[in-house]
């Protein structure tokens, strides 16, 4: 079965690839720019797993991160945090606000593809 | 005097009357053989004949001696006694005369004792003011309480915004309080200031205008009562300021090379994967969005660049620096490092790093000498707008641009060569060229403009008096905080804050409001000149043209003064727990007091009215004016029509009244406040009938 993968974030270039790379391993791509895109693509998309920037146009993506995790259908939705902030205090505080995992920018986009597979696998 | 003498006569005219009396009737004894008639004749004249020489020869003398001996006691111990030429007081006068010798040498000796001591005191404290004066750190001491005793310009300068400031004020009313109990804990007890014991902190001034860096040391004296503790200031407001935006804008600028890097590593893996997949179109995708990340990271890069050259500049210590001072330190190496003859007449202030100032203009000079020959150069400052102009003026040649660009490029000798005279020049913001001097012929000079220093002091703001005015009501409404031991305190021990407000009217419970407050300490029996505050507020209103006319305070005056809230809470902060003073002081109590709910302050002070107090010294007299009253007690009136102006002026007069009043019996707070309420409702009854 071909598990799907939200992509949230604003930086079009970075999403687009990611998209052709997540495609090219097999997975149905669902692309939000924002938190309130995010929010209606969860109920069309139903994804496997959600990556979500920290840091969005609209709002906090911990936010979204909270929302998501507290809307119908989503218990147990593995998310993984996208940030620019390395502070340490960062992935203390993703992991507080109920996400799965965290990976800091710039990233190898081989590291983000084979995490992306681990959480997929994982999902029910 | 004439109270005590005039039983002295009295009982010394019944001792003569006495003597009369008796020398009488001896007269009359002795000549009972004699004729009848002559008998008669010499006992009558006989006892006025010994009353006679009695008062020549005793009474006089004795009254000369007493007059004499009273001013010997009291001013003159050299006084000669002005006696008869006879009298029968023997060694009497002698002794009294020795006496005043003995007690003249005794003075002298005292006096010479007091005057040496008093040189040393005096020398020492010429020494130590000095040595306060010439400190770049702001130090102020105090005692164990934080009561301060001492604070030098400096000091005064770095807590211009802080109103509490003032001697005998709480250094914690100054400073953050919860910082500095901190540091005072961490001091031992036992160890002064002389063994190394001293603490840093970092603190913010108690209106948060200022991070000042301060070193805390203990003051151990041999007076029991005295110690305290010495606290150094220094502003590092600017500093933190910078190192907070240094740090801000390094992590913005790594944070933005995130996003590109991260976009870059993916589009170009992307990249890979459709070129190997021969999918045209995508990779044809791919690299458009390679190119605009490229760019995207090269833009980042350069701000990034931007951001630490920018850093570099804020690391630095821009001070504000005397320009004259800066030259003279130049001028005193000038023989040593081969510089030309330098006159300098630079009065002025800049924003610089002082050591690299230096260094520049010592290398220029430096080149002036050895590449055209000059011997003596001319520097001088001048303000423009933000910026002070220095010029370095020679008898001579112009230097071309060529030659003055390579002399910017050459490296600094002191810093090893590592920064250019350019770059210092840069990170000044400035640059530096040479031209003819126009105003006078074969002369030529460098100019190099530096930013100029804020203003050290503000000039003093221009109001006026209000019209005498007498509100006995004001104060009933308003209870005033118990008197505590001040009330059994004498009153030219206690400390005081004299003020004065200039408002839009009379009636502040009609929509009149205060336009400025000014007010000076006392403390300990001294104006403290140093110590005053002048605002003006915003009221808010217009300001009628009749108080204009009077206070000279107009509308435009007062647009950007802060609000009449803000100025009263300032006031309050200034007034502390002190005594407030005022001539015709209800006035400014009912407009004070009207704020205070809205403010969250409270105006509980006891209050002393120099009015009412020189109305009960001087009922005499209907003319209490404040210039009637600074007429009578020799004080000047100056800056009158100003609040601070007033407030100086009744601060003078109150000290006057200090010495006077113990003349009514009145010495301590207590009692000059009863006698004070006493003539308000004198007055008060006075006015009903």
């Amino acid at each position: 079965m071909v598990k799907t993968i939200l992509i949230v974030d604003h930086e079009s270039n970075l999403t687009s690839a990611l998209r052709f790379l997540l495609e090219q391993s097999g997975f149905r791509v669902a692309l939000a720019n924002n938190g309130t895109q995010a929010e209606a693509a969860m109920a069309e998309a139903a994804p496997d797993v959600a990556l979500v920037n920290t840091t969005l146009p609209d709002r906090s993506g911990y936010d979204l991160c909270q929302r998501l995790l507290r809307g119908a259908g989503a218990m147990g939705l593995p998310i993984l945090m996208l940030t620019s902030h390395s502070l340490e205090v960062e992935r203390e505080k993703a992991f507080s606000l109920g996400a799965t995992d965290f990976i800091v920018k710039p990233f190898d986009p081989t590291a983000i593809l084979g995490r992306i597979r681990s959480l997929a696998s994982g999902a029910a | 005097m004439r109270a005590f003498r005039l039983p002295r006569l009295r009982k010394r005219l019944w001792g003569s009357t006495a003597v009369i009396a008796a020398s009488g009737a001896l007269a009359a004894t002795a000549l009972s053989g004699v004729h009848p008639l002559l008998a008669g004749a010499a006992a009558g004249l006989a006892p006025v004949a010994a009353g006679l020489l009695l008062d020549r020869r005793v009474t006089r003398p004795l009254s000369a001696t007493e007059r004499g001996a009273g001013i010997i006691a009291s001013s003159n111990p050299g006084h000669r006694l002005e006696l008869p030429a006879r009298h029968w007081l023997g060694r009497l006068p002698e002794t009294v005369e020795q006496l005043g010798g003995t007690v003249a040498r005794s003075r002298r000796e005292m006096e010479e004792a007091a005057s040496a001591w008093t040189t040393r005191i005096e020398a020492r404290k010429a020494r130590l003011e000095t040595i306060l004066r010439e400190i770049r750190e702001g130090v102020v001491v105090c005692r164990d309480d934080g009561r301060i005793t001492l604070y030098n310009r400096t000091a005064r300068l770095l807590l211009d915004a802080e109103p509490a400031l003032g001697l005998g004020r709480y250094l914690h009313e100054v400073l953050n309080d919860g910082p500095l109990r901190h540091a005072l804990g961490l001091l031992d007890p036992s160890a002064d200031a002389a063994n190394g014991a001293d603490t840093e902190l970092v603190c913010a001034t108690a209106s948060g205008e200022r991070l000042l860096r301060c070193r805390v040391a203990r003051l151990i004296t041999d007076d029991p009562g005295t110690d305290g503790f010495v606290i150094t200031l220094t502003d590092v407001s600017r500093q933190t300021r910078a190192v907070l935006r240094r740090e801000q804008s390094l992590r913005e600028a790594v944070e933005s090379l995130r996003d590109p890097l991260t976009s870059l590593c993916t589009v170009s893996e992307s990249l890979r994967l459709a070129q190997q997949a021969q999918m045209g179109d995508d990779a044809e995708r791919f690299g458009r969005m390679l190119h605009e990340e490229t760019r995207r990271l090269t833009d980042a890069f350069a701000h990034l660049s931007d951001e630490t050259a920018s850093m570099v500049t804020d690391n630095w210590r821009l001070e504000d620096l005397h320009l004259g001072s800066l030259v003279a330190g130049i001028k005193k190496n000038a023989a040593a490092n081969q510089l030309p003859r330098v006159q300098c007449s630079a009065d002025v202030w800049v924003s610089a790093e002082p050591y690299l100032l230096s260094q520049v203009i010592e290398a220029l000079l430096m080149r002036l000498a050895d590449t055209l020959g000059v011997s003596a150069v001319a520097l001088s400052g001048r303000e423009q707008g933000s910026l002070v102009y220095l010029d370095m003026n020679w008898s001579g040649d112009v230097v071309s641009p060529d030659q003055l660009d390579a002399w910017l490029d050459a490296g600094l000798d002191d810093v090893g060569g590592t920064v250019t005279l350019r770059e210092v020049l840069q990170r000044h913001d400035t640059t530096v060229w040479s031209q003819p001097d126009l105003s006078r012929p074969h002369r030529a000079l460098l100019r190099l403009p530096l930013p100029g220093a804020p203003a050290k002091t503000e000039a003093p703001t221009t109001v006026a008096a209000r019209p005498e005015y007498y509100d006995f009501a004001a104060d009933e409404a308003e209870p005033v905080r118990a008197l505590g031991d001040e009330a059994e305190r004498r009153l030219g021990d206690l400390d005081y804050v004299v003020f004065d407000c200039e408002t839009t009217g009379l009636e502040p419970g009609h929509g009149d409001e205060i336009v400025a407050i000014g007010a000076v300490r006392i403390h300990q029996g001294r104006v403290m000149h140093g110590e005053t505050f002048e605002l003006l507020a915003n009221p808010e209103r217009p300001i009628p043209a009749l108080a204009s006319s009077i206070h000279g305070i107009h509308d435009e005056d007062v647009a950007d003064a802060p609000p009449v809230d803000e100025a009263v809470r300032r006031f309050h902060a200034f007034a502390g727990n002190a005594v407030l003073v005022g001539f015709n002081i209800a006035f400014d109590m009912r407009f004070l007091r009207l704020k205070q709910r809205r403010c969250g302050v409270r105006f509980d002070h006891p209050t002393l009215d120099a009015l009412l107090l020189s109305i009960l010294l001087h009922d005499h007299t209907g003319e209490h004016t404040l210039e009637g009253v600074a007429r009578r007690l020799g004080v000047g009136v100056g800056g009158r029509h100003t609040a601070l102006g007033d407030s100086l002026t009744t601060a003078e007069i109150m000290i006057q009244l200090f010495e006077l009043l113990p003349e009514a019996g009145i010495t301590r707070l207590e009692e000059a406040i009863d006698a004070q309420e006493k003539m308000v409702e004198f007055r008060r009854q006075q006015r009903a009938f």
